[in-house]
Formats: structure tokens, sequence, C-alpha cells
């Protein structure tokens, strides 16, 4: 396999147009196709996806010739996160009558998290999901928490993913820029958030 | 045709010239410069990321503060890649190669003020060519019909894919997964849910400004943290900025040429001021009188591309805004910000909407003006900018991409939706698989399936309708033989080679 695989980064792009094209194909399936004249929802979508997962296969045959140029592992794999993840994954899609029954919908959200957490550090660097975990969280923080309280956990959090962490420049510069941010979006652009949690 | 040129530059001199429209401009120059000057961050980011901005503004103040944002982006690109060695965005790759010889020999100052002035030249016949060549493009615009629109947008999008760097066949595949998330949401024609899995935030589509800010910003930042933090500044010793007369008089026939060559090749779908900052260092580099010190520090190897790559990036307006096709991605970024304005983009805007259409070119050159006024004396401030180490800087990006995100609709999803982009973009990264198209893509999908069933129904289902009509057949004649020239070794091989600076 190792050997056979000429271009890796051709591998993987066709696999994922092959994939992509294919669901496109799939959801298309539940809407009307309609027909030359008077063309469906599915009409357009389905030759779309049709014809990305020719491109698709095309790149990704392509990926076997020709001289080496990219080994298959583009992505450092870590194939116990994944497996971890697929399970929670699993449990989250088909689980629903034996784990969350009667539960709050927040532990529902939380185990969606560490799912997602869990899958993104399976492939990506640790920048890729330090940083997004902590966009994403201060995104649903933003109205509970207020401003402040998202801007420290985005600032302190994102910067735990850069090169070079210090704690405590983290912590003034969090600290800073949510003063900023306070002047300048609310008090100055007149956005309306909320800048304290909603709890206080 | 005279007289009105100049009836219609001054009707838009009158709306880019109030109070509050220059305040805009100024705004956004100087906002674009300020966010385009950090290392790795070109115009398209900066774009993505500023986008939010403009939203709550007149459509007119909107658009004007973002071309704004543009050309000071542009700017800020080059000033790194003068001073630091690390270039925005591809357009400013080959500003690098002299521009950092320069600054390492002590004439970073000669070599940055030479590139506002050419930069400035450039703008200045390129909006000239702007106010000539779009009235009677958006004339002849006027007349197409639903099939020649979409054969138009078919070719633009083949050209904009073959003159672009990286894999046609990936490209194009990016395009169609644009075209395609551009579909999410309900359909006009039938009122179905397409592709939103009853999450309600989907019914309205994908947000544009989630997928340009996810897989222009969010992956830049992010390819960014990997890369180990490594320049080398040049700050104590930029100098006097202004070029000796001997530099000027260098540098007049380069900055001649580059600024033809650039307006020429903006109009280009997929070029704008890429394609036209690397054609115009070639050219120079072979026919240049000074051709020996290229690569060691030849101011012409700075001035040339920077023309180009302004002119270029002023003239890719005129597909923009006479037939409203984006030619790049940054042109897409537009097309979106108009639509959320409220503006259809199109041939129509020019005879519905004067006072936009001339009010948006005249505050090109204003624009213009205004950076090169300002960053002759900010330059020190941009400096003290780019010694702001990253680890600090891109906490405060992301904070003020996520607050941007967030205040479109206050709305927590939209957030995720950025962040998932920002994934995906990484992944495509990773895969050498442009994003640049997918933007494309993503704008044009709408636009593209109204026309197809538009075609298709006048033509009662029959395709040969796109060949029998002339525009319509040439125009994908066109598209076919560019993707059949592709396809030969020999013209690969050069298309590689022509793009081989990139790396």
């Amino acid at each position: 396999m190792e050997k056979m695989i000429k271009d890796g980064k051709d591998f993987w792009s066709g696999i994922m147009f092959m994939g992509l094209g294919a669901m496109f194909i799939g959801f298309s399936t539940n809407y009307p196709m309609g027909t030359a004249v008077r063309m469906g929802p599915a009409y357009f979508p389905t030759w779309l996806g049709g014809l990305m997962a020719i491109l698709g296969a095309i790149v990704f045959f392509r990926s076997f010739a020709g001289k080496p140029i990219n080994s298959y592992k583009v992505f450092p794999m870590r194939p116990w996160l994944l497996l971890f993840s697929a399970i929670l994954m699993a449990v989250l899609y088909f689980g629903d009558e034996m784990f969350f029954k009667g539960n709050p919908l927040l532990i529902k959200q939380t185990v969606s998290a560490i799912a997602l957490v869990t899958f993104l550090s399976s492939w990506g660097p640790p920048a890729l999901f330090i940083v997004l975990t902590a966009i994403a969280a201060f995104g649903y923080l933003l109205r509970p928490g207020g401003l402040i309280v998202a801007t420290l956990v985005l600032v302190i959090g994102s910067a735990y993913g850069g090169h070079e962490f210090k704690a405590k420049e983290a912590t003034i510069l969090g600290v800073a820029l949510a003063i900023f941010v306070v002047l300048v979006f609310i008090k100055g652009l007149g956005l309306s958030m909320n800048v304290w949690p909603e709890w206080s | 045709m005279d007289t009105s040129l100049f009836a219609n530059l001054a009707l838009g001199m009158g709306v880019a010239l109030t109070w509050q429209n220059l305040l805009y401009c100024l705004a956004g120059c100087l906002l674009g410069t300020l966010i385009g000057v950090l290392p790795g961050i070109g115009p398209v980011t900066t774009i993505a990321m500023l986008l939010p901005i403009t939203f709550t503004l007149p459509p007119i103040s909107a658009l004007i503060m973002l071309a704004g944002i543009y050309y000071g982006a542009q700017y800020g690109g080059s000033t790194t890649a003068i001073l630091v060695n690390i270039p925005g965005e591809s357009s400013s790759v080959v500003t690098c190669l002299d521009g950092y010889q320069m600054a390492r020999q002590g004439r970073a100052g000669p070599a940055l003020g030479m590139s506002a002035l050419g930069s400035f030249f450039a703008g200045t016949v390129a909006t000239f060519i702007i106010a000539l060549a779009a009235p009677p493009l958006a004339e002849v615009a006027l007349k197409f019909g639903p099939a020649e629109y979409f054969a138009l947008m078919t070719t633009g999008l083949i050209l904009a894919v073959v003159l672009a760097r990286g894999s046609v066949l990936k490209a194009i595949a990016m395009v169609l997964l644009g075209l395609l998330l551009g579909l999410v949401g309900t359909d006009v024609n039938s009122g179905t849910q397409r592709f939103s899995f009853g999450i309600s935030e989907l019914s309205d589509g994908i947000g544009f400004v989630a997928v340009a800010m996810g897989m222009f910003g969010f992956t830049e930042i992010i390819r960014n943290l990997e890369l180990a933090e490594n320049r080398e500044i040049f700050t104590a010793k930029v100098g006097n900025l202004l070029p000796s007369w001997e530099e000027i008089k260098l540098c007049t026939p380069a900055v001649i040429r580059g600024t033809i060559l650039g307006s020429v090749l903006g109009v280009l779908p997929g070029g704008g001021a890429l394609l036209a900052s690397f054609a115009a260092y070639t050219v120079e580099k072979k026919i240049s009188k000074n051709r020996a010190n290229f690569g060691k520090g030849a101011i012409e190897g700075v001035a040339a591309p920077e023309s180009a790559n302004n002119a270029g990036a002023q003239t890719s307006f005129i597909p923009l805004l006479t037939l409203g096709i984006p030619s790049n991605a940054i042109m897409a970024m537009m097309i979106g910000a108009m639509m959320i304005q409220g503006i259809a983009p199109g041939p129509q805007i020019m005879t519905e909407r004067p006072q936009l259409f001339w009010g948006m070119i005249a505050s090109m050159w204003i624009g213009n003006l205004m950076l090169v006024i300002l960053n002759l004396p900010l330059i020190g401030m941009w400096i003290k900018l780019l010694e702001v180490p990253y680890r600090l800087m891109f906490p405060a990006i992301l904070l003020f991409c996520g607050i941007g995100v967030y205040s479109l609709q206050n709305s927590a999803f939209d957030v995720m939706m950025t962040a998932i982009f920002g994934v995906f973009g990484y992944v495509c990264l990773k895969l050498e698989s442009e994003p640049a198209p997918l933007m494309l893509g993503f704008i044009l999908g709408p636009l593209m399936e109204e026309n197809l069933r538009r075609a298709m129904l006048l033509s009662r289902g029959d395709p040969a309708v796109f060949f029998q009509r002339p525009i319509s057949a040439t125009l994908l004649t066109i598209a076919i033989i560019m993707l059949g020239v592709i396809a030969l070794p020999a013209i690969r091989s050069k298309r590689e080679e022509a793009f081989a600076g990139d790396d």
C-alpha cells in the first residue's frame, strides 16, 4: 500500500471528492428530480455531485501513477483517538434510547463536543483543534457567559495553541483585550451583547 | 463618449467625496493596511476578516470601504514582503525577491517608496481603464439571456481554474463543491429545503462570511502557527523613503510596462493581482537593461510587479461590475458583500445605480491617493506592528473575527460554521486543493442553477441551445479549448514553471 500510492495528497483528495460527491447525490435522492425542461431541486446537485465524484475518481487513480511525490501520511493519524471519537459518535447517533433518555440536552451537547475534539485531535496538529475549539467555545459562551468571559476563554485558550505559551503573558493579553473589546464594540460601536455572565 | 466619461466620473467624485464616504475610504485603507501588514496575512484573508464590519453601513459606503480594505491590504502585503520577506499572499511573492534584497542592503526606503509611487500610477491608469471599458461591456452584457449567462459563468470558472496555479482537476472539483455548498438552503423554485438536515439556521443557506473567514482567515492562522516563527526584520535601516531621481528614471519604463500588463491580465478570470505580478516580473527580467541585477536588489524588480498587481487588482473589478461575475476569491467576497447589501450584481448596476457604480470607481482613485499620502509618513507605525510577536497577535485577530461573525446575526451557530470551515480549509491546504475556486463556485452556485433552469426551459430541454446561440457557443468553445490545451503535457509543464516561484 505504502509503495503503491505515489501522491498521498491526490490519494486523499480523490477519496474526499468521491465521498462528498456520493454524499450530495445520496441526499439529493430525497428531492424530486424533475426533467430537463422543468428541473426539480435534485437535478442540478445530482449532476454536480456526479461530476465531482468522477473527477475525484480520476484524481484517486492518478495518485497511483508516476513518480513518488507525497507520502500517503499527509495527516498524522492517531488511530486510538479516531476509534474513540467514532464510538462516541455512534453512541450519539444510535444511543438516544439507551443513554440520553430523559437527560437534559446539556449532556448530549457535552458528549458531542468531546467527540468532535477527539476526532479533530486524531489527525490534526494541536494548533488546529485548540484554536478552533477555542473559537467555537467563544461563540457558545457569548450569550450565557458574556463578552468578558468568552474573550478570556478564546484568548487564553487559543494562545495555548501557539508556539510558546506563557500563562502570565496570555492572561495579561486576555484581560487587556477584554477591556479593549468592551470599550470598542460595546461602548463605541454599540453592539448589543452581554458583557457580564447572565447568572450574575 | 468622452464627455460622458467625465460627467460620469464627476458624478462618482460627487459620491466619493462626501465626508462620510471619504471617512469610510480612509478607514478601509487604514484597516486594510493594518491587517495586511501582518506577516502571512494577504488581501483575501484581510477582506474575509474585515467583511462583517461593513455590513451595517449603507451599500455605497460599504463597498467603498471594502475596496479601500483591498488596496490597503495589498499595500500592507508589499511592506511585509520587502521588510520581512514573508509574502502575505502569492501576489507579493515576486516583490520579496528583489525587495528583500534591497532591504538587506539598507535600501528598504526606496523600495517601499517606489512600490507606493508605482502602485499609485498604476491605480490611476487602471481607474480610467475601468471607467472607459465598463460601460460598453455592460451594454453587451445587458443583451445576455440565460443561456449566455450560464455559458459565461462556466467559462469564467474554467478560465479561473486554468489560469490559477495548482492541479486543474482538483480545482474543478473544488468549484463543483463550492457550487453544491452554494445550493444549501431553500430552493427558490420549489421551496424545498436542500441539504439543510432540519437545521433551521441552514434554511437561508450557508453564511458566506463563514466560508470566507473559515477557509481564508482561520486556516491561514493555523498554518502560520504550524510554521515556526522566524523573522528577520530590517527596520532600523529603512531610511529615506523617496527614491532618488536616478531610480525613478530607471523605474519609469518598468512601471509603465507593469501597469499595461497588469491592467490586461487583471480582467481575466482567475487573474487579478497574482498573475499580473508574476508576468510583470518575468517580462522585466527578460527585457530590462538592468536584468543582470535581478534577484540581487534591482529596484525595477520591485516597481514592475508592484505596479502590475495594483493595476490588476483594479481591473479585476471590470468583470464584477459589468457582468456580475467574480474573477477571483476577492471579487467573490465583494459580490457576497453586495448581495448582503441587497444589490444584485450584474450589468444593470451601472444603469440602475449609477451613483453606486461611479462612486465606487471614483473612490478607487481616491483610495490609492490616500494610500500614498498615508503610508509614506505612517510606515514607521507599520514597522512597529511588524515587531509585535505573532503569539500576541493571533489571539487578538481570532477575537475580532469571532466578534465579527457572531455580530452578523447574534448567533453562535455562525461561529461554529466558521470553525468548521476552518477545519475544512486546513484539510484542503494539506491536500493542496485550492480554496479560491470553491469560493467562486459558492457565490455562483444559485445563479448558475437559475440560469441553467431558465435556459433549458426556454429551449424545451434541449441542451444544444448552448451551442446554437453564437455568444454562448463562442464562450464554451473557449472553455473547451483551454481545457484541451492545459491537458497537453508541454503546456502543462510550462504552466507549472510559470507559477513555480510560488512555493
